[in-house]
């Protein structure tokens, strides 16, 4: 059907228009224009009331077979009615709606009647103009790009819009939409939302069909992503995503804001830009990229997300209230340098390349939540590269929690945070070569920092020189880094945590945090595997859980590597080459810089294979310790409860103001050193273990590698190096206690701590040895009720190093026992130093003799009174067979011999007694001495023995004498220190 | 368009009585538009046997309005509820029909259990009646990228679709090749033997209602709440499929297992696909009045 053309004259008198107006706007190339359906609804209609919906109905149009360019509107008109002078005049409502058309530039009129391709130019252009009037354009298609420079517009609202591109003529780009330096006075928004339109990919039942299949495709992968896979280190060629190739960009090239100033929002509502958003030096109140979680009609959920195939450049930009980055999909970068915000909101977003915050100012809170930032390695430069990149940021708080996952490291050097920085949940991978995952050196952090619950950090975790006002939690942290494989000394090992010369304000805390908060995740990881079935049906649980999504990351950002390294080489590169030419050229001269690359997935591949070791041992010393064996649900839970380190944490210098609670942790740095035993030697193994704790503890001179580094640091508070706190014990049904354990060394040098909290048998028993030389402690304690003495006491978790110093432990664990009132254990700790030398040694061992003999002073005591009877027996028995003799003649042995000058008669008790004490000289003692020879048997004659009773008398008087004096002195040593005590 | 236009009972009606100038307030947004505008030349037709979306009289109305305003010459299609005011203008997407679907609750569950198993291929029952026209009015009210479905349930509506697709300016060309192709035909002497054929798989089972829109097993229940078999032209053939009613509150429909009619032995059997073949004719289907 042809339907009526109708003149833009007539239409106009129609509208009851001003004659000079009209002929203003009847000029050429106007003079005779026949309008098309669309040109006249939006002239008539647009001009009466401000709404002009061009769109006809499909069914009309297929029935009347209306052909599509009566749906276009020719731009130059509508430029022209856009001019100041005459939009004043004709446009009495303060908007403008346009519906439903093509917009098109008249010189390709004829190429768009006869829809042929059209060169890329201004779709419209409207620059420098002064728009005082609200513009929407609903389902319009602009064949080219828009043009908007310098202008100054009201609301500019673009639903469900679609752009072609144009050459802007500064940059020679291509661009969709050039908006350098305007000024839209209200908000500018381009939204997909409401989809009342004519798009037909929603309407066809059949694309819906094609949809549905991707999305079943899409829910195939469980909740923690894992797919089944044999090869699943191995790297596959990147090919591209065949779905991303049913992209509808509805922006054909880049959004240029650079410049614009917008008062109120600019908003992105499901739009897909095929180029880069280029913010650079705006001044924007608010930034919003949003789209819909669930798509029309569907079960699945599956975000609508916004795409951006290229770069979002907002650096030197200025955004007073916020920018909103949700269910966003960036290809590109996101750069943000020395962008001043309000707040920062990354929420459901997939960046490809980095996150570049470098000087950035957010006053109130940078939150990346549920996102992934993959980032990219530049091989052929030196310097570092990481996903966020946020040096010298100044922020409130710092949110980059609960599922956020970066594949190549945050560097927050030296950022300043007012608040707190919170980790929980997250998984962050190392950068490589340097494995940073996390760079806080030199940062200050007002309050606390969170690694809580389930954080994955593979690499290390940099806090050097950091201040943090309050808490630093690692509760149920994963550091994950790799050890040597055979280790020997002098081998260095890889950090998980160096924290060297940091200052902590409170405490850090390694063991579980609330008892609520994990029951809660547990809750949800319970429901998770009851719909994925992956805890029932792993072995082991969790390195699944974070393992695909960790591989896919990384093999995200190779492939973005390595495509920029190929787009370098191709572009600085022999440009004579053919295509193929070139890419051999590639493999041959870059195979290091690929290399290069691909020792990422090695390292990963590491980390995760020490890791699973860790996790073994775990197992297996929790099952021995507790007698049980784990479910899988309890292993889940324990590895939930457990901060788990694989690698060494340094703590050197540290400062902290409160605690340091270590409990429930497990730091492993060993493979190789200890076999793990079979489960069916477990009950050997039990009765092996209980014998090495209570009886006898080996020395151990194998070299191990640093766990726990605590040298020169400075603990105000406790350090918990045992079971924790006692709330800590009840948690869990069948485990016991969630213990600090130790492979490898733990080195405690030259460190002051405030009360010093040890369960040494971790030193000891297990593959730990602890270097304590020069700790300095107020007060030490140990929980262990089964052993007779306590392997605190026994200091076998003293090993001696050889060194310097090395008796200072013992002093130091002494002087510990005699503050806390324990003088026996002082002594016989003091007793057990290392010996100088040989007749040290000698010494040692007489005096530790006497002193189990003597210490405490109860048991001098009882030596005493022992003494006392047994002196009583032995001399009244020798008084009677003529072992005594009188040697003052006023003395007499026996009572019945009358002799008159006799005065003082002979007792075997009161002799006993005189004889104990030393410096007196009594009555007995003076009187009476031992005969050398009495010629006579001490002993009775029902007893067959024969002693002669001035030998065995003078004799034991040696032993009665002395012992006496020794114990006597003991007893009095130690009524001294409980009169001084009182 | 006799079948079709039967189908929904269009009676014209007339404006001022049917409409008052609240209800054209309503339907362009107050006097914010213009689209709509009650003047002389407007035409009003009413589908009076279109009662999916009634209840007692009450519910939205299918209507369809020619010429509203002065430079629109077009006829729009809106579904209307005049007691509680809700306009659908139906443009040719499936959006408002779904909300339309949700704000009524149509076909409620506990009607259409019993089409969960296979039943006879009655088409009497007045719940089936239901679904035959929501399926009927979706697909002609929502076009899909290339053009419409033509839902035929006789041999008379295929050929009206037929003819209407080659009555297309596009389709012209089409048409030659058909007639060249019947040409070729009548020259080797298959003309009568084509006609037979298409006399004995398309034009007799349609007096035994084989075109019919029939209830097929559900394939499934847990998703839909039935399936239908139906035949449908679309651009210029002859299409088997089975369309589901999604179990979602807006009653999603989808089409699967499309097979082209004219190839397939499920419509016309083993026999019909060699027998086509035999005579050289494998594409779309020739208009009817050519043989």
């Amino acid at each position: 059907m042809k339907l009526k053309s109708i003149s833009l004259h007539e239409l106009l008198t129609d509208l009851n228009i001003d004659q000079n107006v009209i002929d203003e706007i009847v000029k050429p190339p106007f003079a005779n224009h026949q309008l098309t359906f669309a040109e006249s609804i939006v002239v008539y209609e647009g001009i009466k009331t401000g709404e002009a919906d061009c769109r006809i109905s499909a069914k009309e149009k297929e029935l009347k077979q209306i052909e599509d360019y009566h749906q276009y509107v020719c731009a130059e008109l509508l430029e022209r009615l856009l001019m100041p002078q005459i939009a004043a005049k004709i446009f009495t409502k303060t908007k403008l709606t346009i519906q439903g058309v093509g917009i098109y530039r008249l010189a390709d009129l004829v190429r768009v009647r006869e829809g042929k391709i059209i060169k890329e130019n201004h779709a419209l252009n409207l620059h420098d103009t002064i728009i005082n009037i609200d513009l929407t354009f609903k389902d319009c298609t602009f064949v080219g790009g828009i043009n908007l420079q310098g202008a100054t517009t009201r609301n500019l609202i673009f639903e469900r819009p679609r752009f072609h591109t144009a050459i802007n003529t500064l940059n020679n780009e291509l661009e969709s939409f050039i908006g350098i330096n305007l000024y839209v006075r209200g908000s500018l928004i381009f939204t997909m939302k409401n989809t009342e339109s004519h798009n037909a990919d929603k309407s066809h039942p059949m694309i819906d069909l094609s949809r549905k299949a991707r999305r079943d495709e899409e829910k195939t992968n469980n909740f923690w992503g894992f797919k089944e896979d044999k090869n699943f280190w191995e790297i596959k060629d990147d090919k591209q995503n065949e779905s991303e190739n049913l992209i509808d960009f509805q922006f054909k090239g880049s959004v240029n804001l650079q410049h614009a100033k917008i008062d109120d929002k600019l908003e992105f509502y499901s739009v897909n830009i095929n180029g880069h958003l280029k913010c650079d030096y705006a001044q924007i109140n608010r930034l919003i990229f949003n789209a819909d979680e669930f798509s029309d009609y569907e079960n699945v959920s599956r975000p609508e997300e916004c795409i951006i195939k290229g770069n979002i450049n907002i650096n030197e930009a200025s955004f007073q209230q916020g920018i909103h980055l949700q269910v966003l999909k960036v290809t590109g970068s996101i750069s943000g340098y020395h962008l001043r915000s309000g707040q920062f909101f990354i929420y459901s977003a997939t960046i490809n390349g980095k996150l570049d915050l470098t000087f950035a100012e957010i006053e109130h809170l940078l939150s990346l939540q549920e996102s992934k930032i993959v980032g990219v390695i530049d091989a052929m430069s030196d310097s570092q590269e990481y996903s966020i990149q946020a040096s010298g940021l100044i922020a409130g708080n710092i949110f980059m929690r609960s599922g956020l996952k970066i594949a190549n490291g945050i560097r927050l050097y030296r950022c300043v945070v007012k608040d707190s920085i919170d980790f929980s949940g997250s998984l962050v991978m190392a950068a490589y070569p340097d494995n940073e995952a996390i760079n806080l050196i030199g940062g200050k952090i007002g309050n606390d920092i969170q690694f809580s619950s389930g954080t994955v950090i593979i690499g290390t975790l940099f806090l050097e020189d950091a201040s943090v006002g309050r808490n630093i939690y690692f509760s149920g942290c994963k550091l994950l880094n790799k050890y040597p494989e055979n280790y020997k000394k002098g081998d260095t090992v890889n950090k998980s945590v160096s924290a060297k010369n940091a200052y902590i304000g409170k405490s850090i805390f390694f063991s579980p945090m609330s008892k609520n908060l994990n029951k809660t995740v547990f809750r949800r990881l319970q429901i998770e595997g009851e719909r994925t079935k992956d805890i029932i049906d792993k072995k082991v649980p969790f390195p699944d859980q974070f393992r695909s999504v960790a591989v896919e990351m990384k093999k995200q950002l190779i492939s973005n590597s390595k495509n920029k390294l190929t787009r370098t080489v191709k572009s600085y590169g022999p440009r004579h080459l053919r295509s193929e030419a070139i890419n051999e050229y590639i493999n041959s001269k870059c195979n290091i810089f690929f290399d290069s690359i691909d020792n990422h997935e090695f390292f990963l591949s590491d980390a995760m294979r020490c890791y699973e070791n860790a996790i073994k041992y775990l197992k297996i010393t929790t099952e021995i310790e507790n007698g049980i064996e784990l479910s899988d649900i309890e292993l889940a839970e324990l590895l939930l409860e457990t901060t788990i380190s694989v690698g060494n944490i340094s703590f050197t210098g540290i400062h902290v103001s409160g605690q340091i609670d270590l409990s429930s942790a497990l730091l492993y740095t060993l493979a190789g050193v200890q076999e793990i035993p079979d489960h069916k030697n477990r009950i050997r193994l039990i009765r092996f273990i209980k014998k090495l704790t209570e009886k006898r503890v080996y020395k151990k001179s194998t070299d191990y590698p640093n766990a726990l580094t605590m040298k020169f640091s400075n603990i105000n508070g406790e350090l918990f190096l045992n079971e924790g706190i006692e709330s800590n014990l009840e948690r869990m049904g069948r485990i016991a206690s969630f213990p600090f354990r130790a492979c490898g060394e733990v080195n405690l040098h030259s460190s002051k701590i405030g009360q010093f909290f040890i369960s040494p048998r971790r030193g000891c028993a297990e593959n730990s040895k602890w270097k304590v030389i020069g700790v300095k402690y107020s007060y030490i304690y140990s929980n262990e009720p089964a052993a007779r003495i306590s392997l605190l006491e026994r200091c076998d978790w003293f090993y001696n190093y050889g060194e310097e110093n090395n008796r200072q432990p013992y002093e130091e664990l002494a002087a510990a026992y005699l503050r806390a009132g324990d003088d026996t254990k002082a002594r016989k700790v003091l007793l057990r130093v290392i010996p100088r030398n040989g007749y040290e040694q000698l010494t040692l061992w007489i005096l530790r003799g006497v002193s189990w003999l003597g210490i405490p002073h109860y048991k001098s005591l009882l030596w005493l009174v022992g003494l006392f009877f047994a002196g009583w027996i032995v001399f009244t028995q020798s008084g009677n067979t003529g072992g005594i003799i009188p040697i003052s003649k006023t003395a007499s042995v026996e009572i019945n011999k009358s002799e008159p000058a006799a005065t003082i008669f002979f007792s075997g008790g009161a002799y006993s007694f005189q004889h104990m004490m030393p410096f007196l000289s009594l009555g007995q003692k003076e009187a009476f001495a031992t005969t050398i020879y009495s010629g006579r048997n001490f002993f009775p004659d029902w007893i067959p023995l024969y002693a002669d009773s001035g030998v065995f008398t003078s004799t034991y008087l040696f032993f009665h004498v002395t012992l006496s004096l020794l114990f006597l002195s003991m007893f009095i040593i130690g009524i001294t220190r409980i009169i001084k005590r009182s | 368009m006799k079948i079709r236009n039967s189908f929904y009972n269009w009676q014209k009606v007339d404006p001022e009585k049917e409409f008052t100038t609240e209800d054209f307030l309503y339907f362009n947004e107050g006097s914010s538009k213009i689209q709509f505008s009650p003047s002389d030349q407007m035409e009003i037709k009413k589908a009076l046997n279109f009662d999916i979306y009634q209840e007692e009289g009450k519910g939205y109305t299918l209507y369809e309005i020619k010429n509203t305003s002065p430079y629109r010459p077009f006829t729009s299609t809106i579904l209307y509820n005049k007691v509680n005011t809700g306009i659908k203008i139906l443009l040719g997407e499936n959006k408002p029909i779904y909300e339309l679907n949700a704000e009524i609750d149509l076909l409620k569950n506990e009607e259409f259990n019993k089409f969960q198993e296979e039943k006879d291929k009655k088409t009497d029952d007045p719940a089936f009646d239901k679904i035959r026209k929501y399926i009927r009015f979706f697909f002609d009210n929502v076009s899909g990228r290339h053009g419409f479905f033509y839902f035929c349930e006789t041999f008379e509506e295929m050929k009206e679709a037929l003819s209407f697709h080659y009555n297309k300016i596009e389709n012209k060309e089409e048409l030659e090749n058909q007639k060249e192709k019947i040409q070729r035909l009548k020259k080797e002497n298959k003309l009568a033997k084509f006609r037979m054929v298409v006399e004995k798989h398309l034009v007799l089972p349609s007096k035994q209602g084989k075109f019919k829109m029939a209830i097929v097993k559900n394939q499934d229940p847990e998703r839909f709440i039935c399936t239908v078999r139906a035949f449908m032209i679309f651009r210029g053939s002859l299409f088997e499929a089975l369309v589901h009613i999604e179990k979602t509150k807006e009653r999603v429909l989808s089409i699967s297992n499309e097979q082209i009619g004219i190839r397939d032995t499920q419509i016309f059997g083993n026999g019909a696909k060699n027998a086509f073949s035999e005579v050289g004719y494998e594409d779309s289907l020739p208009p009817f009045e050519l043989f």
